[in-house]
């Protein structure tokens, strides 16, 4: 530390590890900020048509939702963004838990968080693995994953509170 | 040379200690305003302009760490002895 360049290189040094204490202090006390997220869907209308999929006669759902949820709560300082997603989940009799992903969406700011969509599509296919659904009931959450800017991923469902009877297949097509 | 900005060593030593709890200590605060605020740049900016700072006070020469400097012994007259010169002879070649 006798001249300039030792103690600029020394500083520098020490500057470098007091930098990554200070990302990794960031990292755990974002583990103990507590968020709130509420949401709900609301199915509007569901339809079951039959197409030829794979020469199997396979049923496909249209699905058309109303999504109403605040996700505010889980932006913190440590929020890069969130990914949001509306899945629908159902047990069919060869099957225990089946999952198929209606919505997704990347919510980067907190003002963008109050998600309200109005008649919304299913974005991808609302199949199951075999070709007919048979007479189930599906649930309708909302699953979040938080990537932050540095620290562990987290992510967390909100449950709804009634499942919807799927209806028999309407049409030929 | 003027540009090495040279210190003596108790100066050394609290330049050290200077550096160490700034450092430091601008950290902490900048965590604590990061959180309280919940806004993460302030964070990092605090910290930077400590860091800034912490230089300001630690790198240049101040006088307050000059104020020990070395005291060196006075020289003293080293006598030619011939044994002495001998053996450097002696060693000088076998080396070469």
């Amino acid at each position: 530390m006798y001249n300039l360049a030792q103690r600029a290189n020394a500083i520098f040094a020490f500057a470098m590890t007091v930098h990554f204490g200070l990302l990794l202090a960031i990292a755990i006390s974002s583990l103990y900020i507590t968020s709130n997220p509420i949401g709900k869907v609301d199915v509007k209308e569901l339809n079951i048509w039959l197409y030829n999929y794979d020469n199997k006669e396979t049923e496909f759902a249209f699905i058309e939702m109303n999504i109403d949820a605040d996700l505010t709560s889980l932006f913190n300082w440590n929020t890069k963004q969130l990914f949001v997603a509306v899945v629908a989940e159902y047990e069919t009799k060869s099957h225990e838990l089946n999952q198929v992903v209606l919505w997704d969406s990347i919510i980067q700011s907190k003002e963008d968080a109050h998600i309200k969509e109005d008649k919304v599509r299913n974005e991808n296919e609302f199949v199951d693995i075999t070709p007919k659904f048979g007479e189930v009931k599906a649930n309708y959450s909302i699953y979040w994953d938080l990537m932050p800017y540095v620290g562990y991923l987290m992510s967390g469902k909100i449950e709804p509170d009634q499942s919807f009877s799927f209806p028999a297949p309407n049409n030929y097509n | 040379m003027w540009f090495e900005w040279k210190i003596d060593f108790e100066g050394q030593k609290q330049a050290e200690l200077i550096s160490q709890v700034g450092i430091i200590l601008f950290a902490a605060i900048g965590f604590i305003a990061g959180f309280l605020l919940q806004n993460l740049i302030l964070a990092f900016q605090i910290f930077g302009g400590g860091i800034f700072l912490t230089s300001l006070f630690v790198l240049p020469p101040w006088s307050f760490y000059n104020q020990h400097p070395v005291q060196w012994l006075p020289p003293i007259q080293i006598e030619k002895d011939k044994p002495e010169q001998e053996e450097v002879d002696e060693l000088k070649e076998k080396s070469t």
